[in-house]
C-alpha cells in the first residue's frame, strides 16, 4: 500500500467515525506527532529499504488484508511505547544515581548529615564495579555519562557465563577483593530467562559481596524471576528503573480488567500472524502472536525491537508482512 | 526552491511580535472602517473583542515602536492622515501585576482595607503610565525623523525644566520631592514602581513615603500631558493616548468568593475615564461583558456612559456585514493570508481570485456534497415509513440514485404533509417535485443544510468542509480562529509529501482542507477548558449543548426546526435569571458561543436573544454552521437543564440551577463529573 | 546525588535520609487536603521521632458542584491527623483560593518564632503557590535553620477523569514575579503533567512567541503516565515546530539531576527563565529551588502558573507502598546550614 492509499483509507475511517469520539482522529494527531518527536529516532531502519515512517506505516497497515485487522493495527498504535535516546539516557541517569546510589547509602549504612557523607559514598561507589548482562545495556556509555570515574574493565556476562571462569572474575573484576560492592545492569528484561543465570553465578561468587541486579525496563513475568532471586539470595538487592505492569501487556487469553480495546487487537494479532510469521521453516526464530515467551509486549526501543513484543510489529516475512518497526536480529536469518 | 515549513506555525500579532515584524504583517484592512479611527482621535475608547479579534494588533499601532519601525520601512503607515499622529503611553493589567494588590493585605490606620488597595491600585497605574509614557518619550528622542514628523521637540533642557516643574505639582503628595533633572524624575518612578513590585512580590513591605503619597486616579497622568505640552516638548494638538488592556482580567460577575478585587479595580479603572479630561484619552482593551454589569466609579454615586464619557468599538461588529456594505472578514482574512504565504516565499496574483480561493477553491454546492455523502448506497439514506404507497418509496430511491438532496427533502416534505394531515397527496404531485419548485425557494433553502446532516449521519460519515468560503465561514469573524484552520490545513498538506511551492498551481485537495478544518475543530474545543473564569465548565456545557442541537436536527426527520443550530431566549427571561444570562455572557465572552438579538416570530415571546456555537466548533459537533430559520425555542429552564447535565453550579450557594427536573448534589453520582471526557 | 565534584545532594527514603539525621528539634510545615497521602509523613515521622513545631494549613476546598464530598475528605484527614497526634491550633484553616496574603501571614510569623533548628516541608499535598514562597524564604540567609528536609509522598494512584479544572488567569506565584523588563534572551521551562489547566490558550494566543521553549518531561515512568504526558505536549503543541521547542526527560522524582537539566537550559542564571510548574511536585521543587536560588536583578527567574480553582476530591488514591512501606521521598536541601541547590 501506498502513502497515498493508506491516507485515503485513514480519511475514510476518519470521517467514519462520527459517534465513537474522534478515536481514529486522535490516534492519527498522536502518530504524526511522534512522527515528529520519536518514531524518526528508530535505528534499525535507517539504512536498507524500509522507508520513512510513514511509507512504514502505510505498508504495515497494507500487510493486513482484511478491514477489520487494518483498523485494529492502527489502534494498536494508540497503546505503542516507544523508548526513544533520550528516554533510554534519562533511564540510566536515573539507574545511577537513584538505583545505585539509595543502594550504596543503605547497605552503606552512610549517614547523610554526617559531614564526611559525600566522601563516603564516593568510597562506595569507587569500591563498586559495574557490568552489563548484555551489550544491550552498553556500561561504557553508562559510565561515561554518570562520569563514574575508574572504571576500567568493562565486564559483559554473556560473553562469560558460558566458561565461567570465577577465579578471573575475582582478580580482575573484583580486584581481589578490592570491589565489594556489584551491579550488574541489563536494558530490557523480558521473561528474565537471559538474565538468570548471571544473576545467579554473580551472587553465589561470595556470600558478602552485596550484588544489585538493575533492570533499566522489566516486564512482569522478569520482575517475578527477579523478586524471586532477591528473596533467595540474602546478598541480592533487586532495584528496577522501570517495572512494567501486566496491563501493558496483550495476553494470549483475555484478562479481568484488562483494557477494553485489548480482545479485537487480541483477535487481529492471532489472524495475521500466518502471514506474519511467513512460509514454514522461513523464520528460524519463530516465535507466536505474542512474542518471545507469549509476553505480548508492545514495546519498541530506538535501537531495536525487542523479541518480546509482539512480532506483528517488527518481523518482515516472506508471504508479504511489513513490520513497522523492523527487528534486527542477532540470530541468522534462516 | 522547496518550501517545506508551515507558513501559519506561528500566529497573529500578539504583544511579543517585534515591531519589525508587525510592519511586514498587519493587515491594514482593519483601519479602512472608519470606525477604527476613533481609536487615533481624541475620546476615550473601550475597545472590546474576542482573543484573538485582531484587538491588540489595533492597539499596537498605538505603540511608539511600531510608529518608528514603519517610518524606517518601506511600508505605508496605515492610518489617513486626519489620525496619524499621535503618542501613546500604557499598562497591561495583568503583565504589570496590578491586579494582585488584593492578593495582600495591607494595613493603614483605621482605614478601611478595601480603600486603601483601591488608592495603591490607582497610584501605582498612575507611576506605571507616566513611566512608559516617559519611555515613549525616550524612544522618539533618538529617531530624530520620526520625531519631527509628529512636531516633538526632545531636548535635555527642556526635559529638565519639564522634570522639575512636575515634581513640584500637588498632585503626587510629595512623592516627587527633590527630583531636578529628567533623569532623577525617571528614577524616582522607577524607584517607586520597583518597591511597588517588591511589595506585590511578597518580597518586602510597602514604604512609608508610599503609603502617604498615594495620588488620584488619572490626574498625575493628565498633569505630566499639560506639562508636556506647556514645555513645547509636544505640539498642543498631537493627542496622547493612554492603553489600559486586559481589562478582561478583572471580570467577574459574581460576589468574589475568594476575596479578590474585581469589581474594585474596575470601578477604579472607569474613574480614569469618567473625568473626561481632554488632556489625555484612554484606551481601555476588554473581552465583551468585562465592564459588565455596571461602570460606577469608585468612591463616587455615579457612573460613566457610553457616547459622554466614552465611545465602544466592538471589533466583532465591525468585521461583520452591514446593511450598506458586507462583511470586511473575508478581505481581511484574504490579505492576511496572502501576507503569510508572501512571507514563506508563495506569491500569488490576486488581481483575479482571492489568495485563499485560488489555494482553496469553491465550496461544493450542497448537492454535491450530498452525492458525496452518499457515494452508491441511496436507499440508506431514508427513513420511509411503511405505511407509505410503494410508487412514492420508490420514485424517492430512484430520485436519490441522481439527486440525494432532493431526494432527502423529498422525503421530509412529504412528512410534513403528512404530520399537518394535510389532504392525501397523489403520486403525480409528489413526481412534481414540489419541493424544488420556485414557490417553495425558501423552504427548500431553509433546509438543505440539515438535509445534508441527515444524509451524512444516515450514512455513518461527517460532514464535510472545505473551500475558501467554508474556511472563512468557520472562523467566525475572529482572526486568530483562521489562521489556527490554517495551521491545520497546512500541517496536512505538508503531511501529504507535498512542498508549497506546488500551491498557487493547483488548489488544495478536499480531503486535506476537510481533515485540517476538523482537527481545528476538535483542537479549539478541547482548548476551551483552557480559558479562566469558568473554562472547564463552558467545555462540559458546549459538550452537552451541542450533543443536543446535533440530536435535535438528525432526528427531525420531517425537517419542522431547521434553524436548531441554535437557541434563543427571551429578554424577559433572561433578566429574571441573572445566573443563566452571567454564563451565557461568559460563554460569549470566551469565545464558545456567538449571539445576536432576534424578534421571534412568535410575538408571545417578545424580544429575544439568540445562540449559536462559536463558528469553528461546528465540525466537531457536526452542526451546520449557517444561522438560518428560526432557532429552537428555548426556555431558561431548558438552559437550566443544560447547565445542570452540565454540572455547572452557581457558586453562590452551592446548587444547581433550579429545574422543573430537579438534581441537587445530593443525588448526582459524584464521579461524574471527572469521567474523563474526550 | 553525587557526580564529579558536584554539589552533594542527598535524597532518598525517609527511612533512609533520617537513619543517621539528628534527632531533635525538627519542626514541620505541611497541608491537608482531601488525599490520603496528605497525613502519610506526619504518621510515618511521628513513629520514630516527635516535632517541636507544627503548622499544617487546611485547605479548605472552594465552590464546586462536588464541594460536600471535598469537604468530608478534608475533614476526615484532619481528623486523622490530630489523632496522630497533631495539635488543633496547629492546623490553620484556609479557603484554597484565598488572597495569598492571608497564608503569608502565617507562614511568615512560622519561620520567624521558629527557634528550633531542623524543617521539614511536607509539599505533598501543598499548593505550588504555597511551596515556592516557602522555599524560597526559608532558603535566604537570615532564616536560622541549621537542616531543612522537603518530604513528598508518592500516590498509589492518580484519580480518573480531570484532577483539575478551571483555571485562573496566567500569573506569577508570590515572590516569582521576574524583571519588569524581560531580557531579549529569554527561555521558557515547561514542566509537563497530565493537566495544561491555562496552558494550550496561551500558546495558541502567542504568549510565548519569540522564546525557546523546553519541555521538561518525566521519564522513566509507566506507559499510561508517559502517554497523559505526551498528550499534555500535544494539547500545547499540536503542530509542533522542532526549531522552537525542545523536549528534555528528566527522572520526575529525582530532584538534583532536574535542577540540573533547569540549569542547563537557563545557564545557571545567566539567561533568564520562565519557569512553568505543571509537573510532578519533585519536577516543581526543582524549579522553586532554582527560582530561589536566581531570583536577583535583571535576569532573575520568574515563575508562572494558571491555578487550578477546582480539584478533583480523588486527585490522588492512597499512598504507595514498596513492601509495605510508604514511599515518601526526602530532599536534603540545606545541611548543618548550608544549602545544597
Amino acid at each position: 500500500m501506498t502513502r497515498e492509499e493508506f491516507r485515503e483509507i485513514l480519511v475514510d475511517w476518519c470521517r467514519s467515525d462520527v459517534d465513537s469520539q474522534n478515536v481514529y482522529s486522535e490516534t492519527k494527531a498522536m502518530i504524526e506527532f511522534f512522527e515528529k518527536v520519536l518514531f524518526e529516532e528508530y535505528v534499525p531502519v535507517r539504512a536498507g529499504d524500509h522507508g520513512a515512517f510513514g511509507l512504514r506505516l502505510a505498508r504495515w497497515i497494507g500487510s493486513a488484508e482484511i478491514e477489520n485487522d487494518r483498523r485494529n493495527l492502527f489502534l494498536l498504535l494508540r497503546y505503542l511505547f516507544f523508548l526513544g535516546p533520550e528516554d533510554m539516557k534519562s533511564a540510566h541517569l536515573t539507574a545511577y544515581s537513584k538505583n545505585v546510589l539509595s543502594w550504596l547509602i543503605e547497605i552503606g549504612s552512610i549517614p547523610l548529615f554526617s559531614p564526611t557523607a559525600m566522601n563516603d559514598l564516593r568510597q562506595l561507589v569507587a569500591d563498586t564495579a559495574f557490568t552489563e548482562i548484555t551489550d544491550s545495556f552498553d556500561v561504557s556509555t553508562f559510565v561515561r555519562i554518570n562520569n563514574i570515574h575508574g572504571e576500567r574493565i568493562r565486564f559483559n556476562w554473556a560473553q562469560h557465563i558460558d566458561n565461567w571462569d570465577g577465579n578471573y572474575f575475582r582478580e580482575t573484576v573484583l580486584q581481589n577483593g578490592r570491589k565489594r560492592y556489584l551491579a550488574l545492569f541489563e536494558d530490557f528484561v523480558g521473561s528474565g530467562s537471559q538474565v538468570e543465570d548471571a544473576i545467579r553465578v554473580a551472587c553465589e561468587i561470595d556470600q558478602n559481596l552485596h550484588v544489585l541486579f538493575c533492570p533499566i525496563i522489566i516486564c512482569p513475568r522478569g520482575a517475578v524471576m527477579a523478586k524471586g532471586l532477591a528473596n533467595h539470595y540474602a546478598n541480592l538487592t533487586y532495584s528496577p528503573v522501570l517495572e512494567l505492569t501486566d496491563e501493558h501487556f496483550i495476553s494470549r487469553r483475555r484478562q479481568p480488567n484488562e483494557n477494553a480495546d485489548f480482545q479485537e487487537i487480541r483477535e487481529t494479532l492471532i489472524n495475521v500472524h500466518t502471514k506474519v510469521a511467513g512460509s514454514h521453516g522461513s523464520w528460524a526464530q519463530w516465535r507466536g502472536p505474542f512474542g518471545y515467551r507469549d509476553t505480548g509486549a508492545l514495546i519498541v526501543k530506538f535501537d531495536n525491537c525487542p523479541d518480546n513484543s509482539v512480532p506483528a510489529l517488527h518481523h518482515r516475512s516472506d508471504l508479504g508482512w511489513n513490520p513497522l518497526f523492523y527487528r534486527a536480529s542477532r540470530e541468522p536469518l534462516t | 526552491m522547496k518550501i517545506s515549513k508551515n507558513p501559519f506555525v506561528d500566529l497573529y500579532v500578539t504583544e511579543h511580535v517585534s515591531a519589525e515584524k508587525f510592519v511586514r504583517i498587519f493587515s491594514p484592512i482593519l483601519v479602512e472602517d472608519s470606525q477604527t479611527h476613533m481609536l487615533f482621535q481624541p475620546g476615550n475608547v473601550i475597545l472590546t473583542g474576542l482573543q484573538g479579534s485582531g484587538k491588540t494588533a489595533l492597539l499596537n499601532l498605538l505603540k511608539p515602536e511600531v510608529f518608528v519601525a514603519y517610518f524606517k520601512s518601506d511600508v505605508e503607515w496605515p492610518l489617513p492622515s486626519h489620525c496619524a499622529k499621535f503618542i501613546s503611553a500604557g499598562i497591561n493589567l495583568a503583565r504589570s501585576s496590578a491586579i494582585d494588590f488584593g492578593q495582600r493585605q495591607v494595613k493603614q490606620g483605621d482605614y478601611d482595607q478595601e480603600k486603601i488597595i483601591a488608592l495603591y491600585f490607582a497610584d501605582f497605574i498612575n507611576y506605571w503610565i507616566v513611566d512608559d509614557l516617559l519611555n515613549t518619550i525616550d524612544i522618539f528622542r533618538t529617531e530624530d525623523e520620526a520625531s519631527a514628523y509628529l512636531g516633538l521637540r526632545i531636548e535635555s533642557d527642556l526635559l529638565d525644566m519639564f522634570a522639575a516643574e512636575l515634581s513640584k505639582n500637588k498632585c503626587w503628595l510629595g512623592g516627587l520631592e527633590s527630583v531636578n533633572s529628567y533623569s532623577a524624575l525617571k528614577e524616582k518612578i522607577a524607584a517607586r514602581i520597583a518597591s511597588y513590585r517588591d511589595f506585590l512580590n511578597f518580597n518586602s513591605e510597602l514604604p512609608t513615603d508610599i503609603q502617604v503619597s498615594k495620588t488620584s486616579p488619572g490626574e498625575p497622568i493628565s498633569i505630566v500631558a499639560e506639562l508636556l505640552r506647556n514645555h513645547h516638548i509636544i505640539p498642543e494638538e498631537l493627542p496622547i493616548f493612554i492603553k489600559i488592556d486586559q481589562f478582561e482580567n478583572l471580570m467577574g460577575l459574581e460576589k468574589e468568593e475568594d476575596g479578590s478585587f474585581s469589581g474594585l479595580f474596575r470601578s477604579t479603572i472607569m474613574k480614569f475615564i469618567g473625568t473626561r479630561d481632554e488632556r489625555v484619552s484612554y484606551r481601555i482593551g476588554a473581552r465583551p461583558y468585562s465592564y459588565y454589569p455596571d461602570f460606577s466609579m469608585y468612591g463616587t454615586d455615579t457612573s460613566v456612559e457610553e457616547k459622554r464619557d466614552f465611545q465602544r468599538l466592538d471589533i466583532g461588529n465591525l468585521l461583520s456585514r452591514k446593511e450598506a456594505r458586507l462583511s470586511l472578514f473575508p478581505k481581511f482574512c484574504n490579505d492576511i493570508f496572502a501576507r503569510r504565504l508572501n512571507e514563506a516565499g508563495i506569491k500569488l496574483n490576486t488581481e483575479k481570485r482571492s489568495a485563499t480561493s485560488q489555494v482553496f477553491g469553491k465550496r461544493a454546492s450542497p448537492s454535491d456534497k450530498a452525492k458525496d455523502y452518499v457515494k452508491n448506497n441511496f436507499q440508506a439514506i431514508f427513513k420511509l415509513p411503511t405505511d407509505w404507497p410503494n410508487e412514492s418509496k420508490i420514485f424517492l430511491i430512484d430520485l436519490a440514485e441522481r439527486d440525494p438532496l432532493s431526494a432527502k427533502l423529498g422525503e421530509a416534505w412529504i412528512m410534513q404533509r403528512i404530520a399537518k394531515k394535510q389532504p392525501r397527496f397523489s403520486f403525480a404531485e409528489i413526481a412534481e417535485r414540489p419541493w424544488d419548485q420556485a414557490n417553495r425557494t425558501w423552504w427548500k433553502k431553509e433546509r438543505i443544510q440539515q438535509a445534508l446532516l441527515q444524509i451524512s449521519a444516515r450514512r455513518q460519515q461527517r460532514m464535510k468542509w472545505y473551500g475558501a468560503d467554508d474556511v472563512i465561514a468557520l472562523s467566525g469573524r475572529n482572526v486568530l480562529v483562521f489562521l489556527t484552520i490554517n495551521q491545520f490545513i497546512w500541517s496536512e498538506y505538508l503531511r501529504t509529501g507535498k512542498t508549497l511551492d506546488q500551491i498557487g498551481t493547483e488548489s488544495m485537495p478536499n480531503s486535506i482542507q476537510d481533515m485540517g478544518i476538523q482537527e481545528a475543530s476538535a483542537f479549539w474545543f478541547r482548548k476551551i477548558k483552557a480559558d479562566p473564569n469558568g473554562g472547564d465548565d463552558r467545555h462540559r456545557f458546549i459538550n452537552v449543548l451541542g450533543s443536543f442541537l446535533r440530536t435535535k436536527l438528525r432526528e427531525d426527520s420531517r425537517m419542522s426546526y431547521p434553524g436548531a443550530n441554535g437557541f434563543s431566549l427571551s429578554e424577559k427571561d433572561l433578566g429574571e435569571n441573572l445566573f443563566v444570562t452571567g454564563f451565557l455572557d461568559r460563554c460569549e465572552a470566551y469565545g464558545v458561543l456567538e449571539t445576536v438579538k432576534h424578534t421571534p416570530k412568535s410575538k408571545s415571546r417578545g424580544q429575544s436573544r439568540k445562540w449559536y456555537l462559536f463558528s469553528i466548533l461546528s465540525p466537531y459537533f457536526q452542526i451546520p454552521n449557517p444561522h438560518t430559520k428560526e432557532p429552537f425555542y428555548a426556555n431558561v429552564d431548558d438552559v437550566q437543564h443544560w447547565l445542570a447535565e452540565a454540572k455547572v453550579i452557581s457558586t453562590s450557594d452551592n446548587t444547581f440551577p433550579q429545574t422543573k427536573r430537579k438534581r441537587t448534589l445530593k443525588n448526582i453520582d459524584q464521579k461524574d463529573l471527572f469521567d474523563e471526557r474526550k | 546525588m553525587i557526580r564529579d565534584d558536584a554539589t552533594f545532594r542527598p535524597w532518598g527514603s525517609l527511612s533512609a535520609v533520617f537513619s543517621n539525621a539528628p534527632r531533635d528539634n525538627w519542626s514541620c510545615i505541611g497541608a491537608i487536603s482531601t488525599e490520603e497521602r496528605s497525613t502519610a509523613l506526619f504518621e510515618k515521622f511521628c513513629e520514630d521521632y516527635q516535632f517541636e513545631r507544627t503548622m499544617f494549613f487546611k485547605l479548605v476546598p472552594s465552590h464546586s458542584w462536588h464541594v460536600n464530598q471535598a469537604t468530608e475528605l478534608t475533614n476526615r484527614n484532619c481528623d486523622k491527623i490530630i489523632d496522630l497526634g497533631l495539635e488543633e491550633e496547629d492546623i490553620l484553616p484556609h479557603n484554597l483560593d484565598a488572597p495569598f496574603g492571608d497564608y503569608s501571614v502565617g507562614i511568615d510569623r512560622f519561620l520567624e518564632e521558629l527557634e528550633f533548628d531542623n524543617l521539614i516541608v511536607d509539599i505533598t499535598a501543598m499548593p505550588k503557590r504555597l511551596f515556592f514562597y516557602i522555599i524560597k524564604k526559608i532558603l535566604l540567609p537570615e532564616t536560622r535553620i541549621s537542616n531543612i528536609v522537603v518530604t513528598y509522598t508518592e500516590p498509589r494512584d492518580y484519580g480518573v477523569g480531570a484532577l483539575a479544572e478551571n483555571p485562573r488567569a496566567w500569573a506569577a506565584l508570590p515572590s516569582f514575579l521576574g524583571p519588569r523588563r524581560v531580557p531579549a534572551e529569554n527561555k521558557i521551562v515547561i514542566g509537563i503533567g497530565y493537566e495544561p489547566l491555562g496552558l494550550p490558550e496561551l500558546v495558541s494566543t502567542g504568549e510565548f512567541e519569540g522564546s525557546q521553549i523546553s519541555l521538561l518531561f518525566p521519564f522513566p515512568s509507566q506507559p499510561d503516565r508517559v502517554a497523559k504526558n505526551w498528550k499534555f505536549a500535544r494539547d500545547l503543541f499540536p503542530n509542533i515546530d522542532t526549531d522552537v521547542v525542545s523536549i528534555s526527560r528528566v527522572d520526575g522524582t529525582n530532584v538534583p539531576e532536574i535542577f540540573d537539566a533547569i540549569g542547563r537550559v537557563g545557564d545557571y542564571g545567566d539567561i533568564q527563565l520562565m519557569l512553568a510548574p505543571f509537573g510532578p511536585k519533585p519536577v516543581s521543587l526543582a524549579m522553586a529551588l532554582y527560582a530561589s536560588k536566581y531570583s536577583n536583578g535583571d535576569l532573575s527567574t520568574s515563575v508562572f502558573y494558571t491555578q487550578p480553582t477546582v480539584y478533583n476530591p480523588n486527585y490522588s488514591l492512597g499512598v504507595k507502598e514498596i513492601d509495605g512501606v510508604p514511599v515518601i521521598n526526602s530532599y536534603c536541601i540545606r545541611m548543618n546550614g548550608v544549602n545544597n541547590y
